[in-house]
This record gives structure tokens, sequence and C-alpha cells, in this order.
């Protein structure tokens, strides 16, 4: 089974200053490939293993995410035979249907495929919709909060999917673009010996073929949210008078 | 595509017996407000299988207006039949904008049906307005991990289309329905549903987990080491009458469910009172927690993040400090 998985280079959300006027300093916070991508390089990584299949990796982003050494070793440490970017500093990818286009557009470069796996949602925007996007700009069949997978026959997948109250079992045809929940897996940490091969593997740049009709969301606004003023009273040490302290801040003020 | 009139459509999921989704009434709510400064009808979309009890759910909670698409093929939600419906609904009647609840399904259909018709979503809002220059709906959504509250614009597409959380906005009153009452016939043929619904298991077992609606909530995270160490937490809990959160370090590692997450990609909570037990304080878990009115963090590590946004804490070890703190809660309580 040929597998392309999606994945997105964010900011570390965990490093980002947020400056006195409310907005967000991004200059020194380091690349990272977005949390909710490993589950799907995961779950490709496995469907792979399962189906004697082929993992290719793709990303599209600007310059300062995808020229990086490190980062694209780090994509392909994670069970990618190879790795597909579309480097495009004209455009943002602010906008999750911009980022739908390119990739839709880096498809259909990327020969015959079986299925494509995204993570439920970057960690940056979280939109959740980019796979199903890219899915309705192909117009392949997509389903999204993918908690498990399983191959069922010559050009289907069964697959599941968990919803807020029940868990639906699918039968897919194929080629079907998935979005994997967090939930489906614990992404392995790349072993040693995979970190030292991901140097070797091929990377080619493909041509943005995909968003050049801009973006479809306009930005009016972004700010970070007004912080509530705490009272940061921490007492060091959990002895009973710490405690009790505690209970009676509590009982004062909250029950 | 152009819209049509000024409408505003509220998509009503629906559940297997036919009955609405609470999230769809929700909307009705920011809808209606919404329908008046855009000068158009607030209009529900109702697409199942015997969805009588949701019609009149959706038209004693203030809709003008109901479309109602109702067939075997509706029966079970899938991407296809119902991306199908819904943007033949709205080629028909021309909506000016559309708000879909932020459920997996409807995270599921709202790009599906914008991507058909060509606009752009706005995913996961957590505020809705109007603009009253271009009478366009702003959307308010956070992004990076709730460090940034975004506005955001459809400017070129129609209708515009947003996904909303659920338990952000309120269920109006009841009134008496007046709404007009319009049923389509729509048949999307077998070959056109590209996924076959094999099984529907209802998970029966997983305890409900009302976050959203609770109190109080006493949460655990990496710090409680493990399944036991939610011991402790259930305890406390039991004496203040909490609910069980945790954060994704807790969930990923096994130690409890899902349905117990708060967070980006759990629960948005807004209790009266938050204790955050071994929780580091990782920027996914404040977006989901920090509106709460206090927080209080249990915690051994001095610089975690968590004390930055408490109003009361505690370095140290949990383990010592939440039993005395339980006795005390009961000894107050009894």
């Amino acid at each position: 089974m040929k597998i392309i998985v999606c994945c997105k280079i964010v900011p570390n959300e965990e490093e980002i200053r947020v400056l006195p006027d409310r907005s967000l300093d991004l200059s020194a916070t380091p690349w990272k490939i977005s949390q909710y991508d490993l589950n799907a390089l995961e779950s490709g990584r496995q469907l792979a293993a399962e189906t004697k299949g082929s993992v290719t990796a793709l990303s599209v982003g600007g310059p300062s995410a995808l020229d990086s050494t490190k980062i694209r070793k780090d994509v392909l440490s994670r069970g990618a035979d190879d790795l597909k970017l579309v480097i495009d500093d004209s455009h943002s990818f602010s906008d999750s249907l911009e980022t739908a286009k390119a990739l839709a557009g880096a498809l259909k470069n990327c020969g015959a495929f079986d299925v494509v796996l995204c993570g439920m949602g970057s960690s940056d925007l979280y939109l959740q919709e980019t796979g199903i996007q890219t899915g309705a700009l192909l117009g392949l069949p997509s389903i999204n909060n993918v908690t498990a997978i399983r191959p069922a026959g010559e050009g289907l997948l069964e697959v599941e999917r968990t919803l807020e109250e029940e868990v639906e079992t699918l039968e897919v045809t194929l080629p079907a673009v998935l979005s994997v929940s967090s939930e489906i897996n614990v992404p392995s940490v790349p072993a040693m010996r995979e970190i030292m091969r991901a140097g070797k593997k091929p990377v080619a740049v493909l041509d943005d073929l995909g968003a050049l009709d801009g973006a479809s969301l306009e930005m009016l606004e972004q700010l970070a949210p007004e912080q509530q003023e705490r009272r940061q009273e921490v007492i060091e040490g959990d002895g009973d008078e710490a405690v009790e302290a505690l209970a009676q801040f509590l009982k004062k003020e909250c029950l | 595509m152009e819209a049509k009139t000024k409408d505003l459509w509220v998509f009503v999921e629906t559940n297997e017996d036919g009955s609405a989704k609470n999230v769809g009434i929700e909307l009705l709510t920011p809808g209606k407000m919404m329908a008046e400064k855009q000068g158009g009808t607030l209009t529900a979309v109702v697409i199942g299988h015997h969805t009588d009890a949701a019609v009149h759910a959706v038209a004693t909670h203030g809709a003008a207006r109901i479309l109602v698409v109702d067939g075997p093929e509706y029966a079970h939600y899938t991407t296809d039949a119902y991306t199908i419906a819904l943007c033949a609904l709205v080629e028909k009647y021309g909506p000016t904008s559309m708000l879909i609840g932020a459920t997996n399904k409807g995270r599921d259909l709202g790009p599906r049906v914008s991507c058909r018709l060509k606009g752009g979503l706005t995913a996961d809002c957590t505020a809705l307005d109007i603009d009253p220059d271009d009478g366009k709906v702003a959307w308010t959504r956070p992004a990076f991990g709730g460090n940034l509250m975004a506005t955001i614009k459809c400017p070129n597409n129609f209708p515009q289309i947003g996904t909303v959380r659920p338990g952000v906005f309120k269920k109006c009153e009841e009134t008496e329905a007046s709404a007009e009452v319009i049923r389509e016939e729509i048949h999307v043929d077998a070959k056109d549903i590209r996924t076959q619904v094999l099984e529907v298991i209802r998970d029966m077992n997983e305890e409900k987990v009302d976050l959203e609606g609770a109190e109080i909530i006493v949460s655990g995270g990496r710090g409680v080491g493990g399944p036991d160490g939610f011991a402790p937490i259930r305890e406390l809990a039991a004496a203040l009458g909490a609910t069980v959160g945790a954060s994704r370090a807790a969930v990923d590692s096994g130690w409890i469910s899902h349905a117990h997450q708060v967070g980006q990609t759990g629960k948005t909570v807004g209790p009266k009172l938050y204790i955050a037990c071994g929780i580091s304080g990782a920027i996914q878990h404040l977006a989901g927690m920090s509106g709460a009115d206090t927080i209080v963090a249990v915690n051994r590590d001095p610089e975690a993040p968590i004390f930055d946004v408490a109003d009361y804490g505690i370095v140290g070890d949990l383990f010592e400090a939440l039993p005395v703190l339980t006795e005390e809660i009961r000894r107050a309580r009894a």
C-alpha cells in the first residue's frame, strides 16, 4: 500500500512570547513537527509494516520551516521512506484551504497512492479541516477522527471513527484521505538507527501548483487573550500547615 | 457562489433516534442575534430520519423557518449523503451565512460543504458577531494553543460558514412554535456514498463526564504517576462534589479515559474552582481551563508554568497534600 502522510511544521507553541501589547513574538520560536502529525506518521509506519507498503511524507510551508535539515531528518526518522516538500514563501499558509490546495496540487504530482493520512489538526491553527478539504478538492472520500485502521482487501480499508457517544466502523474505498485522532496511537521515539538513516533518505522539492488564488479568509485581529489577574499565593512545602492554609483559603473563597 | 438572501442558517445535527443534538439548539441563540443584525430569517436545517423530535425542538427555540430533509439514507451520518443534501439546499436557497456545531460530524461536514461551494471555513469558533460596516460575520477562534484569539472574516464567498464549539452558547428559553416548515425531498444514490457504515457501537460503558457544566474540577496530570495515582484525586473530588479532569499527558499515558481531558484536544471548562494536581501547565492545557474563576495548583516543581496562572499554589507532593486536604474538606462539610 502506498501511503502519504501530510505533516505540518509549526512554531513550538510552548516557546511563543506574548508581548505587553498582547501580540505574539515568534521570532525566536523554534519549529517542530505539529504534534498531532506525529500520530499520522506513526499510523503510516504501522500500516506500511502491515501491508508491506511505503510511506512518503509530504509537507507544505515557508522556507524558514522547510529548509531546515534538522526538521527534514526529524520527519524522515519517523517511518517515512522519502520526503516531498512544497516550499513557498509567497503565502503564509495561515488558512487551511490554502494549505489544502497546495497539498492537493502536490498529491496530483506524487503518482498513484492508496491513502493519505493527516493528523487531527495542526497544533498551531488547529482548524481540524485540512485533511477533509484536501479530500474534497481531490474528489476523494475523507474521514475524520479515525481511531483505528485495518486493511480490508483490495482497494478497501476498514476504519474506526470515534464520535462523542459512539464508535463507528466504516468501510472506505481507496484512495481516501483519513485524519487520525491523537488517541489512535502513542508515537514511538525514533531509534538511533532511524535517525542515522534519515539523513540518507531522498528529499524532493515540488512546484507549488495549488495555492495560486490566495487566501479564502481575512484576518481582522490577532491578539493574545486578556489574562485574568491571579493572586499567585504560592506556599513551598506540603506539610500539614501548608495544606491547612489551602483548606482555609478554599473554605473562605470558594466553597 | 452568491448569496440569494440575507438568511442565517443553523445546521442542526440529529441523533440516531431523530432528536436534535444540543449544540444545534444552542446555536439558535447567537443565530437569532446574527440574523437580526443581517436582516434575514433565522433558518434551521434538519437532516436525518424520523426527525419530528428535532423539528419540534428547533421550532420551540427560536427558528423562524425550518428546512427538513428526512430519509432512510440520512439515518446514519455519512459525509457524502449529508454533503450532497446540504449543498443542494444551499444552492437552492442561497443563505448568507451558516453555523454548524463543532462535533466530530460537524467538523467533518463543514469543510466538505464549504470546499464544494468553493469557500473557506472558520473552524471551532468561540465568539460570533456581525461587522456593522459590511454585515459580514466576524468569527473569533483560539489559535497557537490558546496563545492567540483571532478574529476572521470570510470576505468573498457565500455562504460564510463556521463551526462553533459546543457549550459556548446557552439554549434560549422554550417558546411557542411558529416556524414555517419546508420539507425537501433530496435522494442520494447508494453509489455516491463511498463510505459504508458497517457497525455503530454506542459507548455505554464509558462514564458520563460533565466537565463543561461542572462547578468544581479536580484534575490530575503527569505528576500522578499512573492510573492508581488518580485515587487521591478522585477522593478529593468526591469530598468536594467535583468532577475529575485530566491533562493530555495523563490521558495519553492511558491512566484515565479521554472523556476527562481538559485542553486543546479535550474540553474547554469554566468552573468556579479548578484544582490542578501534578499538572505542569502546558499551553494546550491552559487553553482549556484558564477561564476558571479560581485556580489552585499542587505541583512539586516550583518552576511549573501552572503557578503563573494559579490563585493559590502548593509546591509539594500531591500524595502528601491531597489526603490531608480531603480530610479537612470532609471535616468542614460534616
